[in-house]
């Protein structure tokens, strides 16, 4: 050993008392049961985190599978639809046009002759003025 | 009394008692190891707490390929370097202010020098610090330092040279 070899060694030797080995077992054991009780909270805590990642991840595959989105408005019926004021019986025959009227009368229903069609046309007609 | 090497082979075999025994076997060598880096007891303690923490972890592998007195010098000379690495940020950030020279009186004066000389010993590298630890704290031969760190006997001297070198400049400059 040089000259500050035994300096530096001087510096870190000095006498050191005898520690209670039984008050540091107890002690060794307790901290080992409050990590092994973290280790499992922290493990529990991570199963649980990834059970909820699976479910949102399933949830927004099934959300992204499906191509139209549901609006509760479409829902109600037709005819709930003219009770809850959302239709309107004018609006709806304002809407019409009066050649495709006759042009679906005509493609639903074959068995219509000119005299009934003028008719109801007519009837149309009054019914949107009056 | 049983020796070392009994008491890990009782312990493989799942009695946890011998793990008991095999920490009052060692403990005053692990505790001293400390207490000369630290000279703080609380933390010398809680240093020799985490060896014996890692001890029960690891101690199911031990093979015995290698001497347990070896084994765990390895094991406190790590922890030690871990310890300096973090007390050295601690510094850094200032969370461990030394107050200046003037204000000491004699009797702490040592305890000055021994704070200024771990401050210089936690700015070297690695390898380096870890012969060093060894050196001072256990005047250990090259030969078991070489055993200890895995280091060849010619290294562990050169690494040795170098870290008093660096240390005298380091001390002298303070």
């Amino acid at each position: 050993m040089n000259k500050l070899e035994k300096k530096l060694s001087k510096l870190s030797s000095f006498k050191i008392r005898k520690i209670d080995s039984l008050n540091f077992i107890v002690s060794l054991r307790n901290r080992q049961r409050i990590e092994s009780y973290r280790k499992k909270r922290f493990q529990s805590g991570f199963r649980a985190f990834v059970f909820v990642s699976l479910i949102s991840l399933i949830t927004l595959i099934q959300l992204d599978n499906s191509n139209f989105q549901y609006d509760t408005l479409d829902m109600v019926s037709y005819y709930q639809g003219f009770d809850n004021g959302r239709y309107n019986v004018n609006d709806v025959l304002v809407d019409v046009d009066e050649v495709d009227f006759e042009l679906f009368l005509i493609e639903e229903t074959v068995d219509f002759d000119l005299g009934e069609l003028i008719y109801y046309c007519s009837f149309l007609s009054k019914d949107i003025e009056g | 009394m049983l020796s070392n090497n009994e008491l890990i082979e009782k312990f493989q075999n799942g009695d946890d008692k011998a793990f008991d025994e095999l920490i009052q076997n060692n403990l005053n060598n692990v505790f001293g190891f400390f207490m000369k880096i630290t000279r703080d007891e609380m933390a010398a303690e809680d240093l020799a707490q985490d060896v014996f923490m890692k001890l029960y972890k690891n101690l199911k592998n031990f093979r015995h390929d290698s001497n347990f007195s070896t084994y765990l010098y390895r094991i406190n000379t790590n922890t030690a370097n871990s310890w300096i690495t973090r007390n050295k940020w601690k510094n850094l950030l200032h969370l461990d202010q030394t107050p200046d020279r003037g204000e000491y009186d004699r009797v702490n004066e040592a305890e000055w020098e021994r704070k200024e000389l771990w401050d210089s010993i936690s700015k070297l590298p690695k390898k380096q610090r870890k012969v060093v630890i060894l050196r001072l704290t256990n005047s250990l031969s090259f030969r078991e330092i070489s055993n200890i760190t895995g280091m060849k006997e010619g290294t562990a001297k050169v690494n040795f040279h170098h870290a008093l070198k660096k240390l005298k400049e380091d001390l002298i400059d303070e």
